[in-house]
């Protein structure tokens, strides 16, 4: 299949490797994406493409950002969810400290 | 007695339990049993050991799935062979496997000579061709398999028998048997336990340590749960988002960067955000209001939990009504009735009314889902049990419930007696209007405290509770119009403009307060009925429930299906269709809760064919094994009929299938109470050589599988499935077939009811003198076969008069490319090729039935629209002679009627040439139609 296509053989440019690889060291990484309408999702990243289209798995639904000082919300759990790249306000990834 | 018994028991421990013994004993020398156990035994050595050795063995032993299916097949090739010459078992060799028999000393027992040969070979013969009928029927689908060797492949896996499933299911069975109320969390703990070897591994363990580890596993479940309210996850977030961007861009277009186990397969199933159609949660964010919980929005003073106004209170009432209505015809509780922030915690209102009113709602909520799952004629599109967890008051008894109603009641009747017209005084105005809105209020408390007292009482045992259900169904009814007449006094929202999923409300009311309960599925938009629209279904409801009520005087099966499809067609809601099948078997499973299920089938039975093993006149009511076949027969019939029954109880539309779905069931019944016929008749016919017993338990199913067959193929004209250039066939399969053996069983059955009337009569001559001669009958089937006439009739005209527009190319046939009418045929009845008798017509034999040129001279159209009328007069003629008409008889004459003119025209020439097609008009009756030129 056409979307299915793994990176065949030797890239042109080296710049794409790079940015493939960074894509690919943040999969499996839980992920914060505040979208456009103001809503929070927390989730494991799964699968991007060109249009930065992201799929979360495990994702709970917060109105507000979590971080925010007021009163902890209780999230909606939404599971596999998909958000449409031109949805996304900014991405954030969970950096371990070990 | 007893207490000597007991003593003794407790001094010595021991009891001899003489009478056990004995009874076994004298059961066993019966010859019946002796030769029952015979063919068990040799069943034993025959087929099942060697079956069990064969098949059941462990995993690495086993042999391929597929080889198996060999096995069988040769295993039926032989048992077959012993069917015809049951006698060869007594001095077989071997097994049927093939494999020679171990000649010890229980072969030896058990292959010697029985004392009743002509027994034995009946009940042997019975045996084995029950087990090829099993075998057969569970086999069949992979005897028709072409083995290959990548077949073989595939299956390597597959087990070759069921037992740790049986197994598992046992267990199971048993553990909920133990404890009817566990959850199946702790039935699955119980389960892993034993199986798990936990139990053995704690055995083990010393003392201490296993303390120790039990109170770990105590605490454990506690401490993640602290764990998860206290700490969340802490993240360490860090702002990548230009980074994500710029490394995406790079991507090819259609390339997806992912793990290795994340596929196209598991991205289908993800919900897309932002999209209207899927996120359910992107409503929240686009209203401005806060939604506010029930505390605080009491808090906030936005909603009064104490002193609300008549208006206030009506318009609560009538509001949560409407919700209640929108409930029960399929949305989630968490959409409507619990938009009703006052019902999320009734007991802390102040409102005396309020309180009550909320408290009896949320028990009238619980008493509705209890009854609508117990009856479990429900799919998802009727009805939604799912509560989310709200508390449905049930720490307040319905005694008390009913109780607080009433004490509002008495306060409302003192207001109204203060506030009417008293005779030379003058009222204001406002007294006036105090008063007509407590009379308002008044009727809709009693109405709700009447509708939970109703409900409670539908669910008494025995249907003891049907005649004040009856009483209060009319009171009920008596109340309707006042609370349809007052309901614009109730507060309304301020404008009507509905949006999808928010809408304007009255106080104590939000749309949006469950919002963030509903699971991540696609948003379903739940439009809130109108309060005259809820309140015009409550009156629906309660004339339907009248005739629940009327059933416990019916102790004919035949009468109670025709009740429950007559009941069916008027489509009604889940929560009447639900009673009317608890009223009939509640959930102790005895019709009416007194009868038990094979009781009522033999009263039913009697009622319908009276057959001669079921009257206690006949020596076959007292032959113990006639008794115990029937019986047997009857057992078996238990589930197929219940469910027939059960099936319609379910909305139309699901109906169809389940029709289809039971023929099976039926069909194997069928086959049984043939059996049981034929041997009740060679019992019968040594004694009283006039009689027969051929086709009476026979007929009585053939009936139920006909009217299943034949609302299966009706439902095809409601449902709207048949296009106009199928109904040549359909008509023809009700016309020639279906009606014809229904009329043929129903007047064979009546006929046997004649006959047992013409036996009693003769019976009691010998005593008394002949009374009266021409003696009313006392029962007959003579109304079941008169519709029956009719229904065929209309069949058969229809079948007519969509030939004869055929021949005049009044009907158009379409010419697709690969249209093929023998697999639309094929299609139509394919359910019915699963039934022995009737036996299916194939498309080839329908053809050549149905050739017009068999006829000499050859019929015209005209010719065809003649005969067509000629059957609707019938029809006609047959409906009109019924007494007491239904509405749906009349309904019939009307139709019957109008074609009959229609056809007469077209006889005489009436648009000949015209090739208009023709319309069928299904506004006057669902399924027989008008037909308009």
């Amino acid at each position: 299949m056409a979307g299915e296509s793994q990176d065949q053989g030797d890239g042109d440019k080296s710049e794409e490797k790079e940015g493939k690889k960074e894509l690919e060291k943040w999969l499996n990484k839980s992920m914060k994406i505040e979208m456009s309408d103001g809503r929070t999702l927390i989730g494991v990243f799964l699968c991007t493409d060109k249009d930065r289209n992201v799929i979360l798995g495990s994702c709970e639904e917060y109105l507000k950002p979590p971080d925010s000082t007021e009163e902890r919300e209780e999230p909606r759990i939404l599971g596999l969810a998909i958000v449409p790249g031109q949805h996304i306000s900014t991405i954030h990834v969970d950096e371990d400290i070990k | 007695m007893h207490e000597e018994f007991l003593l003794k028991f407790f001094e010595e421990g021991i009891v001899s339990f003489g009478g056990l013994q004995a009874a076994i004993c004298h059961d066993f020398e019966s010859p019946v049993a002796k030769i029952e156990i015979q063919i068990l035994g040799l069943l034993g050595e025959l087929l099942l050991g060697p079956w069990m050795k064969r098949f059941y063995t462990s995993k690495e032993m086993q042999i391929s799935h597929v080889d198996g299916i060999g096995v069988v097949k040769d295993i039926i090739a032989r048992i077959q062979t012993s069917v015809i010459s049951p006698l060869k078992t007594l001095t077989a060799m071997a097994n049927f496997f093939g494999d020679e028999l171990t000649q010890d000393d229980e072969l030896v027992k058990l292959q010697r000579d029985p004392d009743d040969v002509p027994l034995f070979v009946f009940m042997m013969k019975c045996c084995l061709t029950s087990i090829v009928g099993v075998l057969e029927k569970q086999y069949r689908p992979n005897f028709e398999l072409n083995i290959t060797a990548e077949l073989k492949k595939e299956t390597e896996s597959a087990s070759r028998h069921n037992i740790d499933a049986e197994q598992i299911m046992g267990m199971f069975g048993a553990l909920k048997g133990h404890a009817p109320n566990a959850t199946l969390c702790y039935i699955s703990s119980r389960m892993s336990a034993p199986k798990n070897n936990v139990v053995d591994y704690l055995d083990s363990l010393a003392s201490e340590k296993r303390k120790k580890l039990v109170n770990l596993a105590i605490n454990v479940p506690l401490d993640v749960q602290k764990s998860v309210v206290l700490e969340r996850p802490v993240y360490n977030w860090k702002d990548v988002t230009e980074e994500f961007i710029s490394a995406a861009s790079q991507l090819k277009l259609g390339e997806l960067l992912h793990d290795q186990s994340f596929g196209l397969f598991e991205a289908m199933s993800a919900i897309e955000m932002m999209d209207p159609k899927m996120d359910a949660g992107m409503m929240c964010n686009q209203i401005k209001r806060k939604v506010l919980s029930l505390e605080q929005a009491t808090e906030s003073g936005a909603v009064k939990s104490k002193d609300l106004s008549y208006r206030e209170l009506i318009g609560v009432i009538d509001a949560t009504l409407a919700c209640l209505v929108t409930w029960l015809e399929g949305h989630s509780l968490a959409q409507t009735i619990f938009t009703n922030l006052y019902l999320h915690n009734p007991l802390v209102l102040e409102d005396r009314c309020l309180k009550a009113f909320s408290i009896c709602m949320l028990k009238t909520v619980d008493h509705i889902r209890e009854k609508v799952n117990r009856a479990s004629v429900f799919e998802e599109e009727d009805f939604q049990p799912m509560t989310y967890g709200f508390k449905l008051a049930a720490d307040v008894s319905d005694m008390r419930c009913t109780g607080m109603m009433k004490e509002v009641e008495d306060d409302l009747n003192r207001t109204m007696k203060n506030t009417r017209s008293k005779a030379g005084a003058e009222r204001d105005s406002a007294t006036e209007q105090e008063h007509d809105e407590a009379v308002a209020l008044h009727s809709r408390v009693k109405f709700y405290r009447l509708f939970l007292t109703m409900l409670l009482s539908f669910g008494k045992d025995r249907c003891e509770g049907i005649p004040q259900a009856q009483k209060l169904l009319s009171q009920l009814s008596e109340l309707l119009p006042n609370i349809r007449s007052t309901v614009d006094i109730g507060i309304k929202p301020d404008q009507t403009e509905n949006n999808k999923n928010d809408y304007p409300t009255i106080m104590g009311f939000e749309p949006l307060v469950n919002h963030r309960l509903l699971p991540p599925t696609f948003p379903r938009y739940t439009v809130i009925r109108s309060r005259p629209d809820s309140i015009n279904y409550l009156d629906s409801l309660l004339k339907r429930l009248q005739v629940a009520t009327t059933l416990p005087e019916i102790n004919s099966l035949h009468i109670i299906f025709d009740i429950f499809k007559e009941f069916s067609k008027s489509s009604p809601c889940v929560l009447s269709r639900s009673i009317l099948q608890l009223v009939l078997l509640p959930p102790s499973r005895r019709i009416y809760g007194t009868h038990t299920i094979v009781d009522f089938f033999k009263d039913s039975i009697r009622n319908f064919i009276a057959p001669p093993g079921l009257c206690q006149k006949s020596p076959l009511y007292n032959n113990p094994q006639a008794k115990e076949y029937i019986d047997a027969l009857l057992t078996h019939a238990v589930r197929p009929l219940c469910n027939l029954l059960q099936i319609t109880g379910h909305n139309r539309a699901r109906q169809r299938d389940k029709w289809a779905h039971i023929l099976d069931d039926l069909s194997s019944l069928q086959e049984e109470a043939d059996k049981v016929d034929a041997f009740l008749h060679n019992i019968l016919i040594k004694s009283e050589p006039g009689r027969q017993h051929l086709a009476c338990f026979g007929s009585w199913v053939l009936y139920y599988t006909l009217q299943a067959m034949i609302s299966y193929a009706i439902s095809g004209f409601e449902l709207e499935l048949y296009a106009t250039y199928e109904y040549h066939y359909v008509y023809w399969y009700l016309y020639e077939l279906l009606y014809a053996w229904l009329i043929s069983a129903l007047q064979r059955a009546d006929n046997f009811l004649q006959e047992h009337e013409n036996y009693m009569e003769l019976q009691q001559k010998g005593r008394s003198n002949k009374k009266n001669k021409k003696k009313k009958r006392l029962r007959t089937l003579g109304k079941e076969i008169t519709l029956a006439q009719a229904q065929q009739q209309m069949f058969g005209g229809y079948y007519k008069a969509v030939r004869g527009f055929e021949m005049d190319g009044k009907m158009k046939h379409p010419h697709f490319e690969f249209d093929s009418e023998e697999v639309r045929y094929s299609h139509r009845f394919a359910p019915f090729a699963n039934v022995v008798t009737p036996p299916m017509i194939h498309f080839a034999q329908y053809k050549e039935m149905s050739d017009l040129r068999r006829y000499e001279p050859e019929p015209s159209a005209q010719s065809l629209y003649g005969a067509s009328c000629k059957c609707f007069h019938q029809a006609k003629a047959f409906l009109e002679s019924v007494p007491n008409p239904s509405e749906e008889i009349q309904s019939l004459i009307k139709v019957s009627k109008t074609n009959f003119v229609v056809m007469k025209l077209l006889m005489g020439g009436h648009k000949q040439g015209s090739k208009d097609p023709t319309e069928f008009d299904f506004t006057v009756h669902g399924i027989y139609p008008i037909i308009k030129l």
